[in-house]
């Protein structure tokens, strides 16, 4: 069939057979090299970051992508469309300026929260110091969940962090979890102990707006829903004996584990 | 041991249970593997094929996998082109068991060959009046793409999605999965019909040659529709198979009895084309061809009740059970349809394959005979060996069920 095979002529049929097959195998190649020349055209940190998250946000089961107003009682099974970005959240406006009325009740959930701060899903709170300048540490779940870890490894000073990228990074034995930050802006500071670090991070324009981040009365709510994701996680062979409920939860909830946190972690602190 | 590997939120079994489990598979395949190096190195007399037999269990087996692998291009179409977005449940399945059907194939094919590093002279000697040149250029082409389709999934083990570079490819490669599953369907429509094409050309054989419908002989057209019936019904076996295997529910049930509805209603089309074809055989193809018929189903062993079976017993009966939203409800009677419509095209494949060449077309030929040797069979096992490894194998570290994780948690939260 091919011009060089001894007596080869040309014919429709010669020519429409290759044009198809070449057109095929053209089309494979370029999918796959576009692919390669996607992934490398994202390769700066943002890009990055974001297509992490979202892919992270995709994967997230439906207890945990409730919106905030649904965790609230303000409407009935809403999950969040937008990776819990409600500063561009066209319904969260709306559920705002109508001023739904709340469950009245609080729950008891056994943990700290702070009436000063707001809550980023990645079990991280942020505390503003000043205008444009907040703190940052890990809330009282994310704290147990962490116990004494082996390492924290912060960001340089001067660095960038943003929304729902990594802020810094905890060992602990073969664990490890990259810390979501809340916001945007700069780092200016870091430190403290293992077990109760902080970040001090300068405020980039867009990082002023804090509208994407749980206000204390609806991190009440959340964090009931995570207990019961963090008991969902138990229910393999994670955790010895554990009772369904009842009680508090220890303050280093790895020590209290069979097996290395790695499958805790990854699945609390949200992680690819 | 190997805890970091596993999917996140889902339980699996200890090593050293999966590791004894598929260890007699993997002497299985050993075993296949030696069959396989005696018949590269000492010549394809190790087969009971000859010269009259050429077509033996390879070949069948070929075919009836390729059949059986067409739950990957339709599946991939449905949920990809289509938006069948229920499908996104089994997609990971359908594309593992395809690549292994596809891969099998080809491996066997270039046993059957008999001389694999001349391969590549099918494409750069093709004979274009041959089906077989089709089918080897989408064959090959086609396996690409599953191993293209198959990098995805490999990626979203656990441990590879934590590295950042890896997570983007898949991000950014699965974007394109729609131009992978419209090219799959382009090549499966075309070696899928060409294999049934490769039969109904052959004037010699007057029990498959068919009438040409535009370019190509109807089996052509007949090979596709089988090929899409079955593929849905064998992914839903499938499926239901590593359930009960694993003891966890692993897709919802409506996916379950989608496909079997799919699949239903495919088997009905290629039936009623299926009995027309015949009908136009019996009453003018072959009495054309100087044979009337019933001839060839006058031996005992291929006698008129294989048709018939082939036509209505797991073909038109498992479809309009599939087509009653009331039956298919039930899992048993949804199971049982499934697996007849499998044994139906496996059943086709041998008629086309087997009786074709058993059947004497000459005044001095007899009815001709075979069993395969005990190296076909230790081929034939190696691919089954090798097909149970790589699923075993995804099924263990990869998210091949994306329900699976859910289904778990609404377990627990039930218990």
């Amino acid at each position: 069939m091919t011009p060089w095979v001894y007596e080869f002529r040309w014919e429709t049929g010669h020519i429409l057979f290759l044009l198809l097959f070449l057109s095929v195998a053209i089309t494979v190649a370029a999918a796959f090299l576009a692919a390669l020349y996607r992934s490398s055209r994202d390769r700066s940190p943002n890009l990055q970051n974001r297509i992490i998250w979202k892919a992270i946000f995709d994967e997230l089961p439906r207890e945990a992508r409730s919106c905030r107003h649904e965790l609230a009682g303000e409407v009935r099974n809403r999950p969040c469309p937008n990776g819990f970005n409600c500063r561009t959240c066209v319904t969260h406006a709306l559920l705002l300026r109508e001023n739904r009325t709340p469950i009245s009740e609080f729950p008891a959930v056994g943990l700290e929260i702070p009436e000063d701060r707001l809550y980023h899903r990645g079990h991280t709170w942020i505390k503003p110091e000043s205008e444009d300048s907040v703190r940052i540490g890990l809330d009282d779940l994310g704290k147990r969940l962490a116990g004494s870890v082996d390492q924290v490894i912060f960001p340089t000073l001067g660095d960038k962090v943003e929304v729902n990228g990594v802020c810094c990074t905890m060992k602990r034995g073969g664990a490890l979890a990259r810390i979501l930050s809340p916001v945007e802006g700069t780092v200016v500071a870091a430190g403290g102990s293992e077990s109760d670090w902080f970040l001090r991070v300068k405020l980039s324009e867009a990082g002023k707006d804090l509208r994407h981040l749980l206000t204390p009365r609806e991190a009440r709510f959340w964090l009931l829903k995570e207990l019961e994701r963090l008991q969902m996680c138990f229910s393999g062979s994670l955790a010895g004996i554990t009772l369904a409920d009842g009680g508090n939860l220890v303050p280093d909830v790895p020590s209290a584990m069979k097996e290395d946190c790695a499958m805790v972690w990854e699945e609390m602190f949200l992680q690819p | 041991m190997d805890n970091y590997l596993l999917p996140r939120g889902v339980y699996r079994g200890p090593l050293w249970k999966f590791s004894l489990l598929m260890f007699p598979w993997v002497l299985l395949l050993a075993w296949g593997l030696y069959a396989v190096f005696l018949c590269l190195a000492e010549g394809l007399n190790q087969t009971n094929m000859d010269n009259r037999f050429a077509f033996g269990l390879w070949i069948y087996l070929d075919l009836t996998v390729i059949a059986l692998g067409a739950g990957a291009f339709s599946t991939g179409f449905l949920l990809y082109i289509l938006k069948r977005h229920e499908l996104k449940a089994v997609i990971n399945s359908a594309v593992v068991l395809g690549l292994i059907c596809y891969s099998g194939a080809v491996a066997i094919l270039m046993v059957d060959v008999g001389q694999p590093l001349r391969a590549w002279f099918t494409f750069w000697h093709p004979n274009t009046h041959s089906m077989l040149t089709e089918v080897t250029f989408c064959l090959t082409c086609y396996l690409i793409v599953l191993l293209l389709e198959y990098v995805p999934i490999v990626l979203k083990n656990r441990k590879l999605r934590q590295i950042p570079s890896f997570l983007v490819f898949e991000f950014e490669f699965h974007k394109l999965m729609p131009v992978l599953a419209g090219v799959g369907t382009v090549l499966s429509f075309f070696h899928q019909g060409s294999l049934g094409g490769l039969y109904g050309v052959m004037r010699g054989r007057p029990f498959v040659f068919r009438e040409e419908i535009g370019i190509w002989p109807s089996t052509f057209f007949l090979f596709i529709l089988s090929a899409i019936a079955a593929g849905p019904s064998f992914l839903l076996l499938t499926t239901w198979l590593v359930e009960r295997i694993s003891g966890k529910r692993l897709v919802k049930r409506d996916v379950l009895q989608f496909l079997g509805r799919l699949s239903g209603i495919l088997i009905i089309v290629y039936v009623l084309f299926k009995a027309v074809d015949t009908l136009i055989w019996i009453n003018s193809t072959s009495p054309a061809s100087g044979f009337p018929a019933f001839e060839y189903y006058e031996r005992k062993e291929f006698g008129t009740w294989i048709l018939l079976s082939e036509i209505i017993l797991f073909g038109l009966v498992p479809g309009l059970i599939l087509m009653r939203k009331r039956w298919r409800s039930d899992i048993r009677i949804l199971l049982g349809s499934a697996l007849m419509i499998v044994l139906g095209i496996a059943l086709n494949r041998f008629v086309l394959t087997i009786q074709t060449l058993a059947l004497p077309t000459l005044t001095f030929d007899k009815f001709l005979s075979y069993a395969p040797s005990w190296q076909e069979v230790a081929a034939f096992a190696a691919v089954i060996a090798y097909g149970v490894l790589l699923y075993s194998i995804s099924f263990r570290y990869l998210p091949l069920f994306p329900q699976e994780r859910e289904m778990a948690r609404s377990q627990e939260a039930r218990a």
